[in-house]
């Protein structure tokens, strides 16, 4: 009913109460049947929920019911299983302490009470486990699907909603590789087809129609073995023990299984008429998805297995250690240089290319041996010379049948050594012959120039030229996204540095010769890669240009199709400034501070508030991705101001502008601009009592900044999306991350000239984030989802493709301006400790909790006296303060249901998901134990990483490890980032330089205290800044204190005092002053 | 004669259509209609026994050789047995003799194959080199029999020489120098170790290696690795023993498809009429279609 406690998102997707879930699985391969695949899951909450009613004593505690399990399924996994899965049983070694304590796999599910000293201490002992069997082939497809990161998995598609956070466990994300290996050996198909001897128990035996994984390669080989030596122990508890053969048997049955799932019986075998003979029966058996047993007279079923294996051997018989190895080699003279005649019929031959033969040794590529000293019969490398005739005269034979040119050698010589190849017999040996050889087995050696036959790289550059003059001082853009831009080009070929004009080009193509030498250069041009580069250019030609958006991606990061590349280097006039200002984000000039700006900018946030106008003024949307703390919202604010003072086309000169941010701070937004822009008028539209309709659109044109919530902006799109903004901003905008959500929705609804997104997290490595937000600021620029999946999330989040994201990264950052703490443009201008108050919001569920206790207790205390009296006034402070905390703390309710209940608690959530995105550490102190054993709780499922939390019953031992984990330097121990403190842990000799932010959740009003706390961070060590955050709740007590504490500062300190007590010699009225919860500071209507 | 004859057979002594019993398993010839053999010297063999006429027979034995007649065939040095069913209970036995080049000349024979890398090397891939009459000419005398060098016999009641069952053995004899050239050499007098063998004296050249079964190649790798015991990987339990990185699915087919099979070329029990490789190759591509189509959708 109450507005507040409305305002959630209607899609949570984090937890609701702290329940964390981590996925498993293990392979089982079985003796003569087909392996399963066996999915289980560990949650936080132990024995909850479990299915069975009685619980067998070797069931694993950590369990997670099948419930919540399938529910993990459906969010990890977005490819679901047909049907539904078999539920079974499994039983598997684990870690135990003692007789029964099985260790859980992480700190998240339940504390890990093992000191460094004692893992000597922990046997493997048997545990069962329930969950779901998988056949090989959908766990294959399954595991295919999961991203190749080891973080807490976010919603990806409409509907989606979570009660559970999930994390998949490191034996998931081992399978998961594997599975890709697999799919890679399936890719480059390395597999051969073969016939297997079942071994029958009784007197007949079976033979099998197989497919066979195919390693010869010694890539691959080693592959196999890297990953069967990296293998998580967990993956060996189940009933195979041995990782070698359970990579083998995985990669074999997985073969057999996609195979068979992926051709279909009826399209090949269905040609084979008759079929009669064994060999057909093999060839049907092999492309059957289900039958692949082959039938038949015993002897002869033994002679084909026999004529098989003699044709597989070849294979391997060629044994890895020696190849041959076929080098192309141009000629020493280039065309055009030779002279006719007899005379110089040396020189003609010199201009021919040569063919060269070699052998190789496959461990060692640069090992070569001529044939010329293969022939001549002296042993070399440990092989004597008949083995190395044999092999060169073996290969040489099969690779007649590949390349005439060899087979024509063969005929020529006894001992050939070589072939001569004419400029188009060189071609078509690159272009055919040398991929045939290569796939075949042989080392095949091509000039570097012709990139292995696939032609020269050919990247073709453009010079932007715009036609029209920019237009200064034009509130609207003259640049938009669609803006056309005409164009120039040329040719650069090659690594060498040759470049062609148009003209230059066009002549070389309409040559025709796929091998030509150009400026004494050879180039190969490939029909494709031309006509694929002709096309695009015709089609811009078509179009009268390049469109703008184009144009920015072309000139950041540039296009590649093959061969080909496209690529902005040039622009002319105004657009070259533009171009540069865009890519660099340095714009030449810097603004001056606007008027009505109370307050100073430091010179990084001059820069940015500069380039946020930049961009508006090209009307392009802006991203400003600032680490925290370093005022994004004074830069905002600033650029607020300059919009005003700029001569509009408005009529009365307004600047509209629209601001969305997240319920917990509203507050704080609205203290911010009065602060430092106390000239504008500011509406916020909250609570209750906000005006609808037609009224609120009057009231809109009324004011210069509408601050509102995102669920509110959602709720009341309507209205909101009938003005016409000048400016729409959304802060914290991660919360539009989701594309599907109504909030997402919502704001791309909204009618804007401008658009800017503020947020403090890492942007760029967040892909669905970035793409909905630069769907939000500049739609289309980044083309439509389904691209995007394709073209970048799947290869880098997937695939974990550095070269894709790298240029992710370039295409996005025209549009993006992030400064670290750390830059050096800034680091300087940053005081070394930073304080700033976070104002936070009460639920409404807080909010009435409070003011019904303001109302019981000052009536308690209005009829009492003396130590009676001082002893309520301090009850009630400790009380008010644990509503402001958290409900449950004032209740004591030991409730599981934390989350949406405390504005302080979400707000801190919110900052340390930032903190954590950015890689960087955070302590958090409360006064009160249980508020820190609630936020563990909370913030280790929301957040899904670890959270230490430090309080008086800790021993000292563990005590000391915690401090050196948290302080661990090493990649690989998963330091945890977040550390909880009671204030009093705070005050011993701890050493937490590791940490630069300090969240102080409550306030003792003590600065001794709370420096020294403060401290711990903030030592010498520290090469750091340091951000300490005060979160505060707004129209409470402890805003009202806070203010008394700051007005007061310097002067009467002996009244107000350090600590509490002061506050009981205050009289009712005046604690009633302090204690009475305004509405309006809170952000509530 | 035998008694078995009907009465209008012994009075027409004409070739008369019979039905030949059906023959389970039998070998077949590979070819469905039109030619059988694919090479060209398999063809040249064909020739020889073209060259007699009787193009009835001769279409009779192609039949019978389709049908899979031919019960078996055995090639010894300038031997063929063959047993070919009829339309008796009893197959027919067949021989074909073949008119031995004595030792001397396959010395001569060897010195020339060795002087040219093409013999050696197109034989041990598998194909017949196109000159290799050269080979022979130096000894006057030719692989390719000439019809006098040639015998042959057949327990049939037909008297014609080719009848259709010997006719139905020179076609499934066709096939089999498809498939191995070196048999031709046999028929001659020669086995393939012995020419070789004389090929290594005049010119050293192959020695066969050691063939490695698959399976042995495959899990032979990863048998001789050390394995840690679970019980001392209690510390890491569950997470990877060496970093993994991450690991990629190749985004291009590759250029050949089935480029292995191609290597291996067409296995030698492959009867079929379809094109072996042909079959291959669209299973291998619609793997090679899927697997890309799974990984990256």
């Amino acid at each position: 009913m109450q507005e507040l406690r409305d305002d959630r998102p209607k899609e949570p997707i984090s937890t609701d109460g702290g329940v964390l879930v981590i996925l498993h699985c293990v392979w089982c391969p079985r003796s003569k049947q087909k392996g399963r695949f066996f999915l289980w899951a560990e949650s936080s909450t132990r024995n909850g929920n479990h299915d069975s009613s009685t619980v067998a004593p070797n069931y694993f505690p950590y369990q997670a019911s099948s419930r919540d399990l399938l529910e993990v399924l459906r969010s990890v996994l977005p490819a679901q299983p047909e049907g539904e899965p078999r539920v079974g049983k499994l039983s598997m070694l684990m870690p135990t302490m003692g007789e029964a304590e099985p260790l859980a796999s992480s700190p998240l599910i339940s504390e890990i009470n093992v000191a460094v000293g004692q893992s000597g201490a922990l046997k493997l002992a048997s545990w069962t486990v329930e969950g779901f069997e998988l056949s090989v082939e959908d766990a294959v497809s399954l595991l295919t699907s999961v991203r190749d990161v080891h973080s807490a998995q976010e919603s990806s598609g409409p509907g989606h909603n979570h009660k559970v956070a999930s994390l998949v466990g490191a034996d998931v994300l081992f399978w998961s590789k594997a599975a890709k290996l697999l799919l890679d050996l399936l890719v480059r198909q390395r597999f051969i087809p073969y016939l297997e001897n079942g071994s029958g128990g009784n007197l007949r035996v079976n033979y099998r129609a197989i497919w066979m994984p195919l390693l010869i390669e010694n890539d691959d080989l080693h592959r196999v073995r890297l990953f069967a030596e990296s293998m998580p122990p967990a993956c060996r508890a189940g009933p195979e023990r041995n990782p070698y053969r359970l990579v083998d048997s995985f990669l074999s049955e997985g073969t057999e299984a996609m195979i068979r799932k992926w051709v279909p019986k009826g399209k090949t075998s269905e040609r084979l008429r008759g079929g009669e003979s064994l060999a057909a029966k093999w060839f049907c058996s092999l492309v059957s998805p289900d039958h692949a047993s082959v039938e038949g007279n015993s002897k002869k079923l033994g002679d084909l297995r026999e004529g098989l294996e003699s044709w597989v051997s070849e294979i391997y018989s060629a044994g890895p250690r020696l190849r041959s190895c076929f080098r192309l080699e141009e000629p020493n003279v280039a065309p055009g240089q030779e002279e006719g005649g007899a005379a110089n019929k040396k020189k003609r031959k010199a201009s021919e290319w040569t063919l060269s033969y070699f052998l190789q040794a496959s461990d060692d590529p640069s090992l070569l041996l001529p044939a010329e000293e293969v022939w001549n019969g002296n042993g070399t490398w440990q092989f004597d010379a008949a083995d190395l005739e044999a092999t060169m005269m073996k290969d040489l034979g099969k690779a007649s049948r590949l390349c005439r040119k060899i087979d024509e050698s063969l005929r020529l010589s006894p001992t050939p050594t070589h072939s001569r190849l004419s400029v188009e017999e060189a071609h078509a040996f690159l272009a055919n012959d040398a991929w045939l050889l290569k796939e075949s087995g042989f080392g095949v050696l091509v000039p570097s120039w012709s990139s292995g036959g696939r032609g020269s790289r050919l990247q073709i550059q453009l010079k932007a030229k715009p036609q029209h003059q920019q237009r200064e001082g034009n509130g609207s853009g003259i640049f938009t996204l669609q803006s056309i831009v005409e164009f120039d080009w040329k040719v650069a070929i090659g690594d060498g540095g040759v470049v062609l004009t148009e003209e230059e080009f066009m002549r070389l193509v309409s040559l025709k010769q796929p091998l030509v030498s150009v400026r004494g250069q050879w180039v190969e041009l490939r029909q494709e890669d031309i006509k694929s580069a002709l096309e695009m250019l015709h089609s811009y030609r078509e179009a009268g240009g390049i469109p703008a958006a184009e144009v920015i991606e072309l000139a950041a990061a540039g296009l590649t199709k093959g061969a080909v590349e496209l690529k902005v280097t040039e622009a002319d006039g105004w657009l070259k400034g533009v171009m540069e200002q865009l890519v660099s984000r340095e714009t030449h000039q810097d603004l001056p501070t606007p008027t009505g700006f109370s307050g100073v900018l430091r010179p990084y946030q001059v820069r940015g508030f500069s380039w946020l106008a930049f961009m508006e003024r090209l009307g392009l949307g802006a991203c400003l991705a600032d680490d925290m703390g370093l005022g994004k919202t004074i830069q905002f604010i600033a650029l607020m101001l300059r919009n005003a003072s700029t001569a509009r086309d408005d009529s009365n000169g307004r600047d509209k502008t629209l601001l969305v941010c997240p319920t917990s701070i509203v507050g704080n937004w609205k203290r911010e601009v009065e602060r430092f822009a106390p000239s504008k008028k500011v509406m916020v539209h909250h609570g209750q009592d906000r005006l609808r309709g037609d009224g609120f659109i009057r009231a809109a044109d009324a004011h210069d900044l509408v601050i509102t919530s995102y669920s509110l902006m959602t709720r009341d799109a309507e209205a909101l999306s009938r003005v016409d903004w000048d400016t729409v901003a959304l802060d914290e905008a991660q919360n539009i991350k989701n594309h599907w959500t109504k909030q997402s929705q919502a704001a791309r609804r909204l009618k804007a000239s401008h658009r800017i997104a503020l947020t403090g997290t890492p942007i760029e490595n967040r892909l669905s984030e970035l793409w909905s937000i630069m769907d939000f600021l500049n739609p289309g620029y980044l083309g439509s989802l389904q691209e995007f999946r394709r073209g970048y999330t799947i290869p880098i989040e997937r695939f974990g493709d550095t070269g894709t994201q790298q240029r992710l990264r370039r295409v996005a950052q025209p549009f993006i301006l992030r400064r670290l703490k750390t830059d050096p443009g800034v680091i300087d201008d940053l005081p070394e400790k930073f304080e700033a108050k976070v104002y936070c919001s009460l639920t409404d569920e807080q909010a009435s909790l409070y003011d019904a206790y303001v109302k019981e207790t000052l009536s308690k205390i209005d009829s009492s006296e003396g130590i009676e009296r001082r002893g309520l006034v301090l009850a009630a402070l400790t009380r008010l303060k644990q509503i402001c905390d958290h409900p449950s703390l004032f209740l004591a309710d030991n409730s599981s249901d934390l989350q949406g209940r405390s504005g302080k608690m979400e707000r801190l959530r919110e900052m340390l998901e930032e903190v954590v995105a950015s890689g960087e550490k955070a302590l958090v102190f409360t006064q009160y134990a249980e508020m820190g054993g609630m936020l563990r709780r909370h913030l280790q499922a929301s957040l899904g990483c670890e959270a230490l939390f430090l309080h008086g019953s800790v021993p000292r031992k563990a005590r000391d490890e915690m401090v050196m984990r948290f302080q661990s330097v090493d990649a690989a121990a998963e330091s945890p980032p977040v550390f909880i403190l009671s204030l009093r842990a705070g005050g011993l000799g701890l050493n937490l330089t590791r940490a630069n932010h300090v969240f102080h959740f409550d306030r003792w009003w003590n600065p001794a205290v709370e420096n020294q706390a403060t401290d711990r961070a903030h030592r010498i060590g520290q090469t750091r800044n340091v951000q300490v955050h005060k979160l505060i709740s707004g129209g409470t007590l402890e805003d009202r204190i806070d203010a008394m504490i700051e007005h007061k500062k310097g002067l009467a300190e002996d009244i107000i005092g350090t600590g509490e007590a002061w506050l009981t010699e205050l009289s009712t009225e005046e604690l009633r002053d302090v204690f009475t919860l305004r509405r309006e500071g809170s952000g509530a209507g | 004669m035998d008694m078995g004859w009907g009465d209008d057979e012994w009075f027409h002594h004409r070739y008369r259509r019979t039905t030949p019993r059906k023959v389970k398993d039998g070998m077949r010839a590979r070819s469905r209609h039109g030619e059988i053999g694919k090479t060209w010297w398999s063809h040249r063999w064909l020739e020889t026994l073209q060259s007699y006429g009787w193009s009835n027979r001769l279409e009779r034995g192609r039949r019978y050789a389709r049908m899979g007649q031919v019960v078996s065939l055995k090639l010894s040095r300038n031997r063929v047995e063959s047993m070919v069913q009829g339309s008796r209970p009893k197959p027919y036995r067949v021989t074909i003799e073949v008119k031995s080049l004595p030792k001397e000349k396959w010395k001569v024979v060897a010195a020339s194959m060795a002087s040219k890398a093409v013999f050696a090397s197109k034989l041990l891939a598998g194909e017949m080199p196109v000159n290799v009459e050269e080979a022979f000419s130096r000894s006057s005398a030719t692989l390719f029999p000439a019809k006098r060098e040639i015998r042959t016999d057949c327990s049939c009641p037909d008297d014609a020489n080719p009848c259709k069952h010997i006719a139905a053995a020179y076609y499934i004899l066709a096939e089999e120098f498809d498939r191995d050239p070196f048999m031709m050499f046999l028929l001659r007098g020669e086995t393939k170790e012995e020419l070789m063998g004389a090929l290594r004296e005049s010119r050293r050249v192959p020695n066969e290696r050691e063939v490695r079964a698959p399976e042995a190649a495959v899990k032979g790798v990863l048998k001789d690795a050390k394995v840690p015991a679970l019980e001392d990987c209690v510390a890491a339990f569950w997470s990877e023993q060496k970093p993994l990185g991450h690991i990629g699915v190749s985004q291009n087919r590759p250029y050949v498809d089935a480029a292995v099979i191609k290597r291996l070329g067409e296995p030698a029990f492959w009867r079929e009429p379809e094109d072996f490789t042909e079959l291959m190759k669209n299973v291998y591509q619609d793997v090679t279609s899927k697997a890309l189509q799974l990984a990256f959708s």
